[in-house]
Parts: C-alpha cells; sequence; structure tokens
C-alpha cells in the first residue's frame, strides 16, 4: 500500500508544466505577438534567444507556446469547472426526484449525445461569433452530459442506501437531505471523473482550434499552432514538434493523473 | 474463433426474421435522424450564397429560386424527402457542379477503404495483443502493452498523422507524405495506421478486460481441469464469452472509421468524405450535410444492427430468448 500511496511522476510532470505556464515568460524577452523581422522561420537557437525557433513572420515560438498552452489549460480549467458543477446540478437533481422528471432529463442528455459535435460547436459559433466565450460555452456543453449521466446514477445509488433512507424516516427536509447526505457521497467519484474530463477537454480545444473553429490568430493555443505547424513542417519541423510535445505532455501527464487516482480511490467512474 | 459454424446452424429462419426486423427498424430512424438534422441545418442564420462577394439581390432570388430556397421550410422538407425516396440527394450547394449523388460517388469508397483497411488493422492487431496482455496479467507483456495502448488513446490524431509523415515521409523518405492512387499501397500505409492507432488502442484494453474477466468463468476451469490444450480452452471457451463487449464497441467505432477522419484526409491530401460535415456546415451547403449525416446515420445503425444479430447468433442464451 505504501507503494500506491506515493505521489506519482505524473503529478510532479503536469506541476512543473503549470510552473513553468505561470513563471515562463521571466526567461524570454519576446511577447508571443512581436514580429522579429531579422529572423524569419529560424531553427531554434540561443544565440538570438528564440529557444524554440520562430515561425514565418518571425514571431518566437517560445513565447507563442507559452500562451498557447496557458490558454488551453486556462480553457480546459474554466470549461471543466462549468461542466463539472452544471452536471453535477443536473444528474444529482435528476437522480434525487426519479420518475417522470428523470427520465425526460435523461432522454434530454440522449439527445445531445447523438449530435455530431463539431456540427454542434460550429452551429454555436455562427451564432454567438468566435471568441473565447464562445469556446467555453461551446466545450462545457459537451463535457458536462458524461458528468451528469455519472452523477445521477451515483445518487440513485446513495439514494437506496439504509442511511437515506433513514434520514427520510427522521423527518429530515429534502433540501438538507441532499445537502448534507446526498452530495458528499456523489462527490468522490465526480472529482475523479474530472481529472479524467480535463484532458478531454484540453483535446476538444485544440481539435476546434486545429480546424480553425476555436480560438483565432494572431492569438495563440496549442491547437492552431499544431495546425501551423503541420503546413509548414517540412521545412520548419520545429514548429510542428514543440507544440506536439507540449500537447503531449500535458494530455499523457493528465490522463496518467486521472487513472491514478481513478485506482487510488477505487472509484469507477465510466 | 467458431463463429461460422454457428452461423450455419443459425441459419434457421427466427434469426433471419430477427435481421428483417432490425432491418425494417432502420428506416424510420433514419427518418428521425434526417429530420432533426434538416431542421437544425436551417436553424442558423446566413444562407448558401452569403460568402460571394455581395450578390445584386435580383441574383440571390434567382440562385435562392433555381434551388428551391424561397419556399417555405415545410415545402422544402418534403421536396427533400420526396426526392430522397427517389435516392437523389440533391444538387450540391457549394460544389455547384456537382450533386452530392456525385461527391458521395467520389468520396464514399476512398473513405470506405481507408477505413476498411484500419478496422481490419485495428482487430487483426488488437484481438490478439489484448488476448496476450490478459494471458499474463501484470506481466512485462501486459505492462508495456498497457502503457503504449495509454499513450496511443491519449495522443490525438492531429498529432500522431503529422508526425509520422515527418518521421517516415520527409526524413526516411520511405513512403509517399501524401496523395491517392489508385493500385499505390504505400500511399495507405500512413493514413491507415494514423487512423487505426486509436482504436486499435481502445479495443486493445477493451480485449484484454474482457478475456481477462472470461478467463475467471467457472466452464473455464472446468475445461482446463478436464485436460483441454491450454490453447483449445483459449480458443473454444475463452474467446466466445469474451466477444461480446468487443463486439458491442466495434460498431460505432467502424462506423466511425468507414465515414473518413476530416483530420486524416486533409494532412495526407485524400479525396475522401471526411471534409464533407464541416465543410458544408461551415458553407451552409444543406444538402451536402445532410447526405454525410444520412450516410453514417446508416451505417451506424446497419452496423449496430448487425452486431446484434451476430450476438444473437454467438449466444446461446440470446438464441433462446428469441424463441419465446
Amino acid at each position: 500500500m505504501r507503494r500506491a500511496s506515493r505521489v506519482p511522476l505524473s503529478v510532479w510532470l503536469i506541476a512543473a508544466l503549470v510552473v513553468w505556464a505561470c513563471v515562463g515568460a521571466v526567461v524570454t524577452r519576446w511577447a508571443p505577438e512581436t514580429l522579429d523581422w531579422g529572423h524569419m522561420a529560424m531553427s531554434p537557437s540561443w544565440r538570438y534567444s528564440h529557444w524554440f525557433g520562430t515561425d514565418r513572420l518571425g514571431r518566437d515560438l517560445y513565447a507563442r507556446c507559452l500562451a498557447g498552452t496557458r490558454i488551453s489549460l486556462g480553457i480546459a480549467l474554466v470549461a471543466g469547472v462549468l461542466s463539472v458543477s452544471f452536471g453535477t446540478v443536473y444528474g444529482v437533481l435528476a437522480g434525487f426526484v426519479g420518475g417522470r422528471v428523470d427520465a425526460w432529463m435523461m432522454r434530454c442528455v440522449d439527445v445531445v449525445y447523438a449530435l455530431p459535435y463539431v456540427f454542434f460547436v460550429i452551429l454555436l459559433t455562427v451564432v454567438a461569433g468566435r471568441g473565447p466565450m464562445m469556446l467555453f460555452v461551446a466545450i462545457a456543453s459537451i463535457g458536462w452530459l458524461t458528468v451528469a449521466q455519472i452523477v445521477r446514477a451515483e445518487t440513485r445509488r446513495v439514494c437506496q442506501q439504509p442511511f437515506v433512507e433513514a434520514a427520510r424516516v427522521l423527518g429530515l427536509a429534502p433540501h438538507t437531505l441532499l445537502w448534507r447526505h446526498v452530495l458528499p457521497n456523489v462527490i468522490a467519484p465526480v472529482l475523479v471523473y474530472a481529472t479524467l474530463l480535463i484532458p478531454q477537454l484540453i483535446l476538444l480545444e485544440s481539435f476546434l482550434s486545429f480546424l480553425g473553429l476555436g480560438i483565432q490568430e494572431p492569438a495563440a493555443s496549442l491547437g492552431n499552432l499544431l495546425s501551423q505547424g503541420t503546413q509548414e513542417m517540412e521545412y520548419a519541423p520545429w514548429m510542428l514538434l514543440v507544440p506536439s510535445a507540449l500537447l503531449v505532455w500535458v494530455v499523457l501527464s493528465l490522463t496518467a493523473v486521472g487513472e491514478w487516482a481513478r485506482a487510488r480511490w477505487s472509484v469507477y467512474a465510466a | 474463433m467458431a463463429v461460422s459454424s454457428r452461423l450455419r446452424w443459425s441459419g434457421d429462419c427466427l434469426l433471419l426474421q430477427y435481421a428483417l426486423r432490425r432491418l425494417l427498424w432502420l428506416v424510420p430512424t433514419v427518418l428521425a435522424v434526417v429530420s432533426v438534422a434538416f431542421f437544425m441545418v436551417r436553424l442558423a442564420p446566413g444562407g448558401p450564397f452569403d460568402q460571394e462577394q455581395t450578390l445584386p439581390p435580383a441574383v440571390k432570388a434567382n440562385l435562392d429560386r433555381a434551388y428551391g430556397l424561397d419556399q417555405p421550410v415545410g415545402v422544402q422538407y418534403e421536396r427533400y424527402l420526396w426526392a430522397l425516396a427517389h435516392g437523389d440527394l440533391g444538387p450540391s450547394l457549394s460544389d455547384r457542379d456537382f450533386t452530392v449523388n456525385q461527391l458521395l460517388a467520389i468520396g464514399l469508397p476512398v473513405s470506405l477503404a481507408l477505413g476498411g483497411m484500419a478496422l481490419l488493422l485495428t482487430l487483426i492487431v488488437g484481438v490478439p495483443v489484448g488476448v496476450g496482455a490478459a494471458l499474463w496479467p501484470g506481466g512485462r507483456f501486459d505492462r508495456m502493452v498497457g502503457a503504449l495502448a495509454l499513450v496511443a488513446i491519449a495522443i490525438p490524431t492531429y498529432v500522431v498523422a503529422p508526425v509520422l509523415a515527418l518521421g517516415f515521409g520527409v526524413y526516411l523518405r520511405w513512403l509517399p507524405v501524401g496523395g491517392w492512387e489508385p493500385g499505390r499501397w504505400s500511399d495507405a500505409i500512413l493514413p491507415v495506421v494514423s487512423l487505426a492507432l486509436p482504436s486499435l488502442a481502445a479495443v486493445t484494453r477493451l480485449v484484454r478486460a474482457s478475456v481477462l474477466e472470461a478467463l475467471h468463468l467457472p466452464h473455464v476451469r472446468t475445461a482446463h481441469a478436464k485436460g483441454l490444450h491450454p490453447v483449445t480452452v483459449i480458443w473454444r471457451h475463452v474467446l466466445p464469452p469474451a466477444v461480446s463487449p468487443v463486439l458491442s464497441a466495434l460498431g460505432p467505432t467502424a462506423a466511425a472509421l468507414l465515414t473518413g477522419s476530416l483530420v486524416v484526409e486533409t494532412l495526407f491530401g485524400l479525396p475522401g468524405m471526411g471534409r464533407f460535415l464541416v465543410q458544408g456546415a461551415l458553407n451552409r451547403d444543406y444538402t451536402l450535410v445532410l447526405g454525410k449525416v444520412i450516410v453514417y446515420a446508416v451505417l451506424v445503425m446497419g452496423l449496430n444492427g448487425l452486431v446484434d444479430v451476430l450476438q444473437v447468433a454467438l449466444d446461446p442464451k440470446l438464441r433462446q430468448g428469441l424463441k419465446r
């Protein structure tokens, strides 16, 4: 058991990345959108302090990757909090009320699930315009679905336990019952699922930006950096490799943290 | 697996009846999906001709009339369904020299070929590797497979595909970076591998989990106890019960692979149908979007139906349920 309770490497990896995202700007003199006319599409060089090289317009890749990582992490975090809180409230209500309300609420979830999400996001972009706000909403509107399903199943399970029945018989008001007895018991699997959800949301954000539907130029995100890198990989491979490595780092270490948390607290969330 | 002999056995009319009933259900379900998609694309503001440089109103009115877009939505819906019943998906509104039928005739075979090969690769590699990992759980092979599967699931196609193209195409020059000529097999290798990797990893994990579970079933212990050869035990007694969850997951996976991936097809310059949905939705090409949605829905539901029929054919308990 001692081995299992040790903090794994993946936690340190993701902590290191977050620290870098916060303070990484100290070691560069370039801003993400400054053009360096003298050094366009230059490979990584110490001499001009372009640590990761520059893109075709002479923008410093280190600064852009830093900005992109911050945006990707930030969006995933905000969208994650939004989807977890909305999904939890929705799922707890459906599971707690039960009956026909529950059936209709979950049917709605199924319908949104069945729509192709790229299509859904494109419709949202058209209606709400392309910006970070739209991205939060679009990503969260997909992320909450699974949370709601898990929370609902957990709530149904908890509600059948003897202690809830006892509390009900003792005449506890429904909202007190919900707040004091049901919520604390469903929150653990939600938190574990959230650690697995965040990397999914990061992937979703970068996929949308890769398609040109998410973060727009000149702002940087890991997704649109990757899409540029793909177009120019033949003469500027560092533009593809650096953002790829960062995305892999973020997603792999977060997924590993999630799987570790799931095994550690032996929760079997979907 | 003992699939073929059992299928021959179950060539009875009950199974056929069940299959036919599943097939009939396809019609109302596809109709429902078509209707939802039809009204959803029209919800988005803007029309198919808004992206041209501002057209004179008279020209736009003529265009709308030519494509029947000046009619009320109800009439458009009726006309669309009538044409659909005759197998006509209408003219494309963004590729204006083509009908949607023609675009699908070009794109679908490419996507089907790519997806079919990716599916084959997934099964040929995923099933044996998953079984191997389940036989010695916690062993070196199992841990290696687990780590590789985690990596393959976590890394998205739009990272894997360009990095593979850079490595094998640009640096090593072993394989072409893009292009598609019928009969040139080397074109297909990189796209198929990058397409197959995530589903390969998922299938491997799934096979491992369900074989691990099946290994502990009582009849497997009996089979071992009566002295059957270990390979026979796995082939005849472990795999059949383990196949069911893998089959259920395979329906949607196969549909997703076969309808083409936007990322893979764009990256490798393949003329498949992966781009239809995004291109169609961005240009308000209503007919193109609907065409792809219909193909996808028919594939998903057809494959799910096929999987269900196969489950019944494979599982004696489900076959019993059919008789009642």
